[in-house]
């Protein structure tokens, strides 16, 4: 099997130690990084290619109301003349919450992205431009990447589910067209430390609506209605338990390494690309995670 | 006297020439480039400073309307992580005619820049930050790159206005505070080819009120004047010849490589470090502006 990708996240305070730490990925043979919007990840990933060879990496999300298009499109063309092939340039619309954190006002994601693609498209100014691949959950959206981008990518995708969802993805979309999803890792011989560390990665996107409408489109309503229960009462521990087992088991790899190796290959049956999200700041998690496929 | 910094961009297609560019300059013993505002200049210097040793590194400037300044702070604090001490992040409120081009929609330049160097100081607290230069060419906010940053960058300052300018700066500040000005060089033994090349990089000012404005505060009315009705008539020829010889010889280095020498020393005189715009500014014109200094 192939070894999958990692999420690491801009660190500051121990920014050099983490380009060590990606330059040790690469010697170990991992295929590349992805980075969270948190940070100007376009910065930290290209100082990640200065420093490496081969790896490739991507942005999982590039936040696209954080940039202006024609600022993402010159980012995107500075880094693909340099570094050639080695960016996937994921964008997102990111979610309500952030936007009202971050005090932006926005549009209709589908329109807005749209929108933006072609701005981007129009702005590069002759340069050349990476792979586009867009953050997604619903069928929408995913059908939008095929028509504008070149890949699509999920964040806490389920399995049972992605076989309805990439119904939206043409059969005959051009060769190469990137399925990536970022997955939630927890590897323990520990069955209840693997599912607590699970439902820890998993609790923040329950408070979330467009993440609770695509859970209840591919069947946990019930999980949904206790997350919408808890959410609105502020119960930390009432949210985490309304994350079934069952759900865990389709959005997750959980479990002992081989059980882990064993869910990968059935992610790769689907034909989709993970890219591992173990616990942030527990290296001990991410090194059992990167262990799991050496 | 110092060597001066040199002005150089992102442009699609000769990324890899101006990196090598950059290293030509650290090994011929300069102290950095400035990038202007094209392309993403942060990204682009983050290259550079990966691909030399020393050089000091700054944007002149960094679109404050193109960026979240979340973004913008943490795009610093990574590079002043990994570089201490070789950016300098200067930052713009650009112009109108550049807001209307992106489909910008802007308040007022000194509140918003204000409010916009705050929520970066609050995003990155405790984290490694750059110094912080504001672009300015007229007091209001020259006085507030004394408040609120650590430094001010004109780009074609005037020399006989530079005193009056900077007299805004409190006395105290005067040892750590950065001044300094993008200078259009045009270095030619034939006197009319540098005034000729000298006319064309100061052009497009002459059509942007800000800088009509600052021009005609210095004493320039009939320049001004002239070249408001060149641009009203669409007449190039004449905005062009509105460029009066005196003026070049206050905003320009122009001349011989001896008379450009001593033209420097004034404006060293002056307090004011140099980033020299070479005009014309292809390889020939930045050979000739270079070796003055060599």
């Amino acid at each position: 099997m192939e070894k999958p990708y990692l999420m690491i996240r801009d660190a500051p305070g121990s920014r050099p130690d983490q380009m060590a730490f990606v330059q040790e990925l690469e010697r170990r043979g991992f295929p590349g990084v992805w980075a969270p919007s948190r940070g100007d990840n376009l910065a930290l990933l290209l100082a990640i290619l200065d420093r490496t060879d081969r790896i490739q990496v991507g942005t999982g999300i590039a936040h696209i109301y954080l940039r202006h298009p024609q600022l993402m499109a010159q980012a995107g063309s500075l880094i693909e003349e340099l570094y050639p092939g080695r960016l996937l340039l994921g964008l997102g619309v990111s979610h309500q919450p952030i936007h009202a954190a971050l005090g932006l006002s926005v549009g209709r994601p589908l329109a807005d992205m749209r929108e933006y693609v072609a701005a981007m498209r129009a702005g590069t100014e002759g340069g050349p431009m990476p792979r586009l691949v867009l953050a997604t959950l619903r069928r929408r959206m995913t059908a939008l990447s095929a028509e504008i981008a070149e890949g699509a990518l999920w964040a806490n995708g389920l399995r049972s589910h992605m076989a309805s969802s990439l119904a939206a993805v043409p059969p005959d979309r051009p060769e190469g067209f990137f399925l990536g999803n970022v997955i939630p890792t927890a590897v323990d011989d520990d069955r209840a430390a693997a599912l607590a560390a699970a439902r820890e990665l998993l609790r923040i996107y329950f408070g979330l609506p467009y993440y609770q409408a695509y859970f209840e489109e591919a069947g946990y309503h019930d999980e949904v209605a206790a997350a919408r229960a808890a959410g609105a009462g502020g119960d930390r521990e009432a949210l985490l338990a309304a994350i079934s087992e069952r759900f865990i088991a389709d959005s997750c790899l959980v479990g002992t390494a081989s059980e882990v190796r064993e869910q990968a290959e059935a992610w790769a049956d689907e034909g989709v690309t993970l890219v591992l999200a173990p616990p942030v700041g527990d290296p001990d998690g991410v090194e059992r995670a990167l262990a799991a496929f050496e | 006297m110092d060597k001066p910094y040199l002005r150089i961009w992102d442009e699609a297609g000769t990324r890899a020439d101006k990196l090598a560019l950059a290293q030509e300059v650290e090994r011929r013993g300069f102290p950095g480039v400035w990038s202007p505002s094209r392309g993403d200049n942060i990204a682009f210097l983050l290259a550079v400073l990966e691909r030399t040793e020393r050089i000091s590194v700054a944007t002149g400037i960094a679109h404050i309307y193109l960026r979240h300044p979340h973004l913008m702070a943490q795009a610093g604090s990574l590079i002043e992580e990994l570089h201490p001490g070789r950016l300098m992040l200067g930052l713009g409120v650009s112009h109108q005619p550049t807001h209307a081009e992106l489909g910008l929609s802007v308040g007022r330049p000194l509140s918003d820049m204000r409010e916009y160097v705050a929520e970066m100081r609050a995003n990155t607290e405790g984290a490694a930050f750059p110094r912080l230069i504001l672009a300015t060419l007229r007091r209001r906010m020259t006085v507030l790159a004394t408040e609120i940053a650590d430094g001010a960058l004109w780009a074609n300052g005037l020399r006989s206005r530079m005193a009056t300018s900077l007299a805004v700066i409190p006395p105290e500040r005067r040892d750590d505070f950065f001044v300094g000005t993008f200078i259009p060089t045009a270095v030619d033994e034939n006197r009319a080819a540098a005034l000729a090349a000298a006319r064309d990089k100061l052009f497009l000012y002459f059509s942007r009120p800000y800088y009509q404005a600052y021009f005609e505060e210095a004493g320039y009315h009939d320049e001004v004047a002239a070249a408001r009705a060149a641009v009203a008539a669409g007449d190039d020829e004449a905005r062009l010849a509105a460029i009066s010889e005196r003026f070049i010889a206050d905003a320009c280095l122009v001349g011989t490589p001896s008379e450009v020498r001593e033209q420097a020393e004034a404006w060293a005189a002056e307090g004011v470090t140099l980033v020299l715009a070479p005009a014309p500014d292809d390889r020939a014109g930045i050979e000739r502006a270079l070796s003055v200094f060599d």
